[in-house]
């Protein structure tokens, strides 16, 4: 069709010519985790058709379920279709849908009052859902306050097209007078991060909460809850609280508050809860998340946009069955899953033990958050960097603290253990045997030839993994990073350094929630 | 504490602009109306004929055996996870496929070129967002489908400017609402020196909603254009699939071997229509403009269609028997003969129509039942028809047309439904020609004010209009333009709502 041959191919394909500026400020942003996860996405570990490939500890999903979810689905009311399903409904969700779900989550989330299904919208996917409604309470250039460590998506949800920054109340593992624990959350922490920033003349329209949360897993009591909305509300700020895992809290003895169960919140004309299927119910791929919000003016701006989001309506009538058969939840799908996820858990953290690697003590969650600071030596986010690769060259994938979560210090990484039993061992053995490998020889591999480091020559854009192969086999292969701070070869190569960035943070394949 | 029922204030600009944008979606409304009511034979027959969405309801039973086969009900783990964000290899591939064939493509279509996400209108703001800023345009001929305004000014903000085309032909038309190339350039060189700044142009073929099919020359007339101008292409070949008429002959962009500006023509496709399933939200798009794919491939992550559903449909494409001997023909059969029924009641009241060989719609001219002919008029007849429990989509309000008495009717309903919603029209129209547009004089009762107007009940809102247009006599002795006058902030309010989309629509 296209002659190529005479077209003149452009020679950067981010040619100015042919897209927006928006679209080059898109294409320029920063996602380590669509990087990395790609990366394990196309070369993924299989026992018998891929058993060099990457044991995926990075991504957030849980793959334990799918025989569960096999026979369900396979139920003839479920693979029932009508017409309707077929045509154009309600683009918020049909209201079959969403009075399942305001029945659902009103008993679970042990909701306070019951919730009303006009309150309840859904989208396709959690994310996007994060995106509508930030849309709609932040104007671009408006700042959203989040704990850190956080889960990383989140500066694309609300930054990636919506334009909303993303401030951080900064939790460290040096306890503050007062904490309990490390990277413990308190009120106080985010109001003074709200005075200071809007001292700087930031704009602050509300804070974004996942609870339980991504990474650390931690559960919040209902009196932090209430603090921080009491806290919100003396400020008018808007709280969005993703309450995505809620049904993944393996340690049954553990308390879970929903905000919705809290009977007098100060503000609920500003609280949002954002739920969704792709954690709870190990469907990541199903696309579905739900917002509640009883503010008129919030949800009319989310109805304006969610034709942009709108989900398939026999998806929606597999969904429907599934949230509406409580006795299979009760019986079947939730007392396995949390099974599992014990095994699973107990068996990574057994062999962390082992290693001498410290495990964030927490209820839920699909993933640990792990201490990897005593094989981090010197303690630099560079060298994270450097465990990170290492990690990766050995066949396994654990996000990185800062890069992914963007926590204020370095040595901590975040391992997924909702993974199919022979990735686990085969992961922990990889990881012990590079940790074996630091241990007798440092963070870096012996002093090698100095080969040359890449040069923009060598770097092609149409090839990211080349590009990353490259190098990572220079890092690996010679001492050069013994000798060349990341920061001198920065300096010398910003060229390549900026390709590298913009190859390592662009978007395929997904990531991490 | 009193809660004010929409509390705009909590918004940001953005939100509380987006919400008076969309406030009564007047479309969307109507459809959301619709589907309240809908005419249905033994639960419902008070309700509304729905001659207004574009949707083929023909072909349910076909698909409900199709869907059961145990090739497509199968399921496995990765259609359950995160998978390829602009859709999985395997299914981007059938898709290449598919689209090489049925578009008769030049060359074959590299899969890595085909993205995919849940809807056409969502790819159409993907795409008009990577390549216009906010404020910049797209020109697009009228009447047009009207969901445009949304899918690229609802959130990107990028403007349309309208190619006019009218009932009146020009020198060298041969029919009425006649596409060229010199149109475009036209309005390209007015608009531009007018300082709009026009990034590409935006068509449909087949049209929608005239169901015109252009011709291989005028698109490579349309391509020379725009590249003269460096101009962007998008092409919606939504209805590709929707050409009963199999004698018609059918030019895709991607089926001409040697277009001026490759970089520049980006094809849209869907599912929707050609496959009688708009809600599964599925669109396509085909370009090989890299930075386009690029920062598509970006945004795309607000737009994943699940993994089942790309199974499914990617086993609906490969299987070329069943489209080519089942499927298809089937399809065609059924859109032929439904159009004929159609066609002929709206012959036997003296109804012209626009000869067309595709499209789920015709394009009906009702003037010698408007009198006199008014765009107000054309909302009066619309309205009668509401009334009468009959839904046609308006011309100018619909599909911005610019002028009145024209009328889209989707024939691909159900059977019982064509037929009841005929026979309303045909007593609308009976009650026209003997007691003119308006119904007879009662008591004058008082025209809305602006007090009647709660911004949140738009079905209050439309209620109470079509209550005072009906049962009382004061159109006659008010025109329009006096109630308009009278009461701005109501018509500004009744007409964002008829302008603005939601649901489904129409595509």
């Amino acid at each position: 069709m296209f002659d190529m041959a005479e077209v003149p191919q452009p020679e950067d394909s981010l040619n100015p010519d042919f897209i927006s500026e928006r679209a080059k400020r898109l294409c320029a942003g920063e996602i380590f985790l669509d990087a990395a996860g790609n990366r394990a996405m196309s070369n993924r570990y299989d026992r018998s058709s891929n058993s060099k490939g990457i044991v995926d500890f990075g991504v957030s999903e849980n793959k334990l379920m799918f025989d569960v979810f096999e026979k369900k689905l396979a139920e003839p009311k479920i693979q029932t279709l009508a017409p309707h399903m077929l045509f154009y409904d309600v683009m918020a969700g049909n209201l079959r849908f969403r009075g399942a779900l305001a029945e659902f989550l009103t008993e679970r989330l042990n909701a306070a009052k019951p919730l009303d299904p006009k309150n309840v919208r859904v989208c396709n996917g959690a994310g996007p859902m994060m995106e509508l409604v930030a849309s709609s309470i932040g104007d671009p250039g408006d700042c959203l306050m989040m704990p850190m460590p956080c889960y990383g998506g989140v500066f694309w949800d609300v930054g990636g097209r919506a334009e909303i920054n993303v401030v951080p109340v900064h939790l460290t593992s040096k306890m503050e007078e007062g904490d309990t624990m490390p990277f413990q959350l308190t009120a106080k922490k985010i109001e003074d991060t709200y005075n200071k920033a809007t001292a700087e003349g930031k704009k602050i329209v509300g804070i974004l909460l996942i609870n339980p949360h991504n990474p650390l897993g931690d559960i919040y009591s209902a009196e932090l809850i209430m603090d921080i909305l009491n806290v919100c509300h003396r400020h008018s700020l808007h709280v969005i609280m993703d309450e995505i895992y809620m049904m993944s809290i393996f340690d049954t003895e553990a308390k879970f508050t929903s905000v919705l169960s809290l009977p007098n919140i100060p503000d609920p004309q500003r609280v949002h809860l954002v739920w969704g299927f792709a954690k709870d119910f190990c469907m990541s791929g199903m696309r579905c998340g739900v917002l509640y919000s009883v503010n008129e003016a919030v949800n009319k701006a989310v109805d304006a946009l969610v034709y942009f989001n709108m989900i398939p309506g026999p998806i929606q009538h597999v969904l429907t069955e599934i949230v509406l058969d409580k006795e299979w939840l009760d019986n079947v799908f939730i007392p396995t899953k949390y099974s599992r996820m014990r095994e699973a858990r107990s068996y990574m953290c057994d062999k962390l033990s082992a290693l001498g690697i410290p495990v964030r003590k927490s209820p839920s969650g699909l993933y640990i958050w792990a201490d990897f600071r005593k094989y981090i030596q010197p303690l630099t986010p560079e060298n994270e960097l450097v465990l990170f690769e290492k990690f990766m060259d050995a066949g396994v994938y654990l996000t990185p603290g800062i890069e992914a979560f963007n926590c204020g210090e370095p040595g901590f990484f975040r391992m997924v253990f909702t993974v199919y039993r022979d990735h686990l061992e085969v992961g922990m053995e990889r990881i012990a045997a590079v940790l074996k490998d630091c241990a007798e020889n440092g963070l870096t591999k012996p002093q090698a030839d100095n080969a040359e480091a890449p040069t923009s020559a060598d770097v092609k854009e149409e090839s990211l993994e080349d590009l990353l192969g490259l190098l990572q086999g220079r890092i690996s292969s010679s001492g050069w990073l013994e000798e060349t701070r990341t920061q001198n070869w920065a300096t010398q190569n910003p060229e390549a350094l900026e390709q590298f960035k913009q190859a390592m943070k662009s978007q395929e394949g997904f990531g991490d929630k």
